[in-house]
């Protein structure tokens, strides 16, 4: 009997070696959600967005906050930032299901209940009588937050070390941010907050070689 | 006193074929708890239905693998007893080429 074309004894150790290793890249390319991608393109988002608003409301004398036009600009990049990473995450998660896909889905729900939160909150201030210079600063301000603790949430569950960073920064940005004003805030938003997304993404790229 | 050596014949001869080493590979890269589906096992391996449901069907006769069909969905995952023969492949296989 001849030994058939799986056999072991046909399959040199040395190219085992080689077929393992080559697997093991072409996999973990294929369950990577790109976290570098994706915080690039919140990072120039943030940027971009509260950047224009900061131009748009810096003049303004009293303040009255950033115009339909800058604020659904802001809201256009947001979308663009969160569709790359539900494409991302769908890639690299389509097919797996069990502990991971039980994490990812609270933390997916977790995103969601926090901005509604985050809403409710500027809908209700703003019912009670806020002005706008106090929803100028619960703008930018309960973002980061709402941001800042969701990637502490997200490194706790999957150890990665920049997006705990990148979580704390968001916190302590947010802790400054709102008593500089809702001018300051907005840069500060942008430069602080847009800026260590980017240093983030740069991290992980840097750590991806 | 003899000094115990690795030779290829100490390769699990379940694991050391090159589709069923790439399915292990894939299944122990999955976190613990974790199942993946057939059609996406499928995508990652470039593998006909057959060839992939053999290679899986020898696994899983060994004890490696666990298949489970839900409804359409058929997924699998790797056991315990599984990622310790992985294991030992590895280590074995490092050992044979001196690693």
């Amino acid at each position: 009997m001849t030994p058939g074309p799986n056999a072991p004894e046909e399959f040199d150790p040395a190219d085992a070696l080689r077929l393992l290793a080559d697997q093991e890249a072409k996999v973990r390319a294929a369950l990577d959600v790109r976290l570098h991608e994706q915080f690039a393109a919140w990072g120039l988002a943030w940027v971009f967005g509260l950047g224009v608003i900061w131009l748009q409301v810096r003049r303004q004398e009293p303040y009255a906050g950033p115009t339909a036009a800058t604020a659904a600009f802001f809201g256009i990049l947001l979308l663009i930032a969160g569709a790359l990473t539900a494409v991302r995450t769908r890639q690299a998660t389509a097919g797996i299901s069990g502990s991971s896909d039980w994490q990812g889905s609270l933390y997916g729900v977790g995103w969601g209940l926090g901005f509604l939160a985050h809403f409710a909150l500027a809908g209700a201030l703003v019912r009670a009588g806020a002005p706008a210079t106090a929803m100028g600063v619960q703008g930018v301000v309960g973002s980061l937050v709402v941001v800042g603790l969701m990637y502490l949430f997200g490194a706790a569950v999957w150890g990665v070390r920049p997006m705990a960073v990148l979580g704390a920064w968001l916190l302590i940005v947010a802790a400054g941010a709102g008593f500089a004003g809702p001018v300051t805030a907005a840069l500060i938003g942008a430069v602080l907050g847009g800026g260590g997304f980017l240093a983030a993404a740069g991290w992980l790229t840097v750590s991806r070689r | 006193m003899t000094r115990e050596t690795t030779t290829a014949t100490d390769l699990d001869p379940v694991i050391h074929v090159p589709v069923r080493l790439r399915l292990m590979v894939i299944l122990t890269e999955l976190p613990a708890g974790d199942t993946i589906s057939f059609p996406r096992l499928q995508g990652l391996l470039e593998l006909t239905p057959g060839n992939l449901i053999t290679h899986l069907r020898k696994l899983e006769e060994a004890g490696y693998v666990e298949t489970v069909k839900t409804g359409r969905v058929t997924t699998a995952h790797v056991t315990d007893g599984g990622r310790a023969a992985f294991t030992a492949y590895r280590r074995n296989l490092a050992a044979l080429l001196g690693g």
